[in-house]
């Protein structure tokens, strides 16, 4: 991944606060990212190696709304044709789900996974980051397979999100919050 | 001869001291003048339930959190009275998936086991503090949401509308 300059003046700081928590955050954890500043949102791009795959990570901070995105996009889009069934299969991996979600855009087929949260008047600590970073690269990395099976594969959307559960297409959901731990570190 | 051990289990009961992000929930909610229920069912199983009357009917809003270290979050949803009957389910994952396409903050969730329809906004309190401008933003982007898609839900759930036409209609009536 290529760097870019990073702007480290206290007006910066000042002008992008939630951003420069999250700057701070990919610093401090030896983090290589790419960082592209606007005017009220501010976002920054890593590439993150996992056990299926390597995903593109999002960050962004909106100042104005006091809000942060953490999201991972898949590089391919959905084909017209396996869009239904890809709805199908992220309502299925989204029922249950307590931080963040699958979504898709109808029109091109984009597929990502989302965390975020209103920061309002608090403060954005680094173990809130640590867990939005992981929920998302976790998830992603934990859902892929059986994604590309129902784009790809042809493979029913219930027996699919099953297998990613590890139990049997009964209708029945279980407990997809199981922490597990980063794929295979944090490689960059 | 085996021996015996009696093992005699202690139950420790929780204080509020112990669950200060569901009691400063609780607080908010006093403090806005809300009216709500606390339904104390034993550690994060317990949750708040209230209502609000917004712009096409009255909703439900639960709250819960979760306390541990490892799993301080909290959650606000509200659910739906009703359950999408089966041969409706595809058509409202499509219509849930259109919107929750560019939903920055929150999202819909949908059972297909028994057609459970809720909206959801959580997020992680981890190391840090939850701030009253917090659960605000949640409670009110939960009701508004809700109450955002409900026709168009119930256009394609009892209308049987295509999915596409009542998303697209109803970011139209947004955008007039």
């Amino acid at each position: 991944m290529n760097e870019v300059k990073k702007e480290t003046s206290i007006e910066a700081t000042v002008a992008w606060p939630l951003f420069r928590r999250l700057t701070e955050w990919f610093d401090a954890n030896d983090w290589k990212y790419e960082e592209h500043l606007g005017e009220d949102e501010s976002y920054l791009t890593a590439g993150v190696n996992c056990e299926n795959g390597t995903w593109k990570l999002v960050t962004q901070a909106s100042e104005e709304q006091r809000h942060i995105y953490f999201w991972s996009k898949l590089p391919m889009f959905a084909p017209e044709n396996r869009r239904s069934a890809v709805a199908e299969f992220f309502t299925r991996a989204n029922y249950g789900n307590r931080i963040g979600f699958f979504e898709m855009d109808f029109g091109d087929g984009e597929m990502r996974f989302n965390v975020s949260m209103g920061v309002a008047d608090g403060i954005l600590t680094d173990g809130q980051i640590d867990h939005a970073v992981d929920k998302v690269l976790n998830c992603m990395d934990r859902y892929f397979t059986a994604l590309m099976s129902v784009i790809y594969g042809g493979k029913d959307p219930a027996e699919a999100q099953a297998e990613v559960r590890g139990q049997k297409a009964t209708g029945t959901e279980s407990d997809p919050n199981a922490k597990t731990s980063h794929a295979n570190g944090r490689v960059h | 001869m085996p021996t015996v051990v009696c093992i005699e289990l202690i139950s420790v009961k929780k204080t509020d001291a112990d669950r200060p992000l569901f009691r400063q929930i609780a607080a908010w909610f006093e403090a806005n003048g809300w009216k709500y229920q606390e339904h104390l069912l034993g550690g994060d199983y317990n949750f708040l339930s209230t209502e609000a009357k917004r712009d096409n009917g009255t909703w439900k809003l639960f709250a819960r959190t979760g306390e541990e270290v490892e799993w301080r979050e909290v959650f606000f949803w509200s659910k739906l009275e009703m359950l999408v009957p089966e041969g409706r389910r595809n058509a409202v994952a499509e219509f849930i998936t259109r919107s929750n396409f560019g939903h920055r903050i929150g999202f819909f969730q949908m059972s297909f086991f028994d057609g459970e329809l809720s909206y959801h906004i959580s997020f992680t309190v981890a190391d840090g503090t939850l701030a009253d401008g917090q659960v605000a933003h949640a409670v009110n982007n939960v009701l508004f949401s809700i109450d955002r898609y409900y026709p168009g839900l119930m256009e394609v759930i009892y209308g049987g509308r295509d999915p596409q036409e009542a998303w697209t209609a109803l970011i139209n009536r947004d955008l007039a």
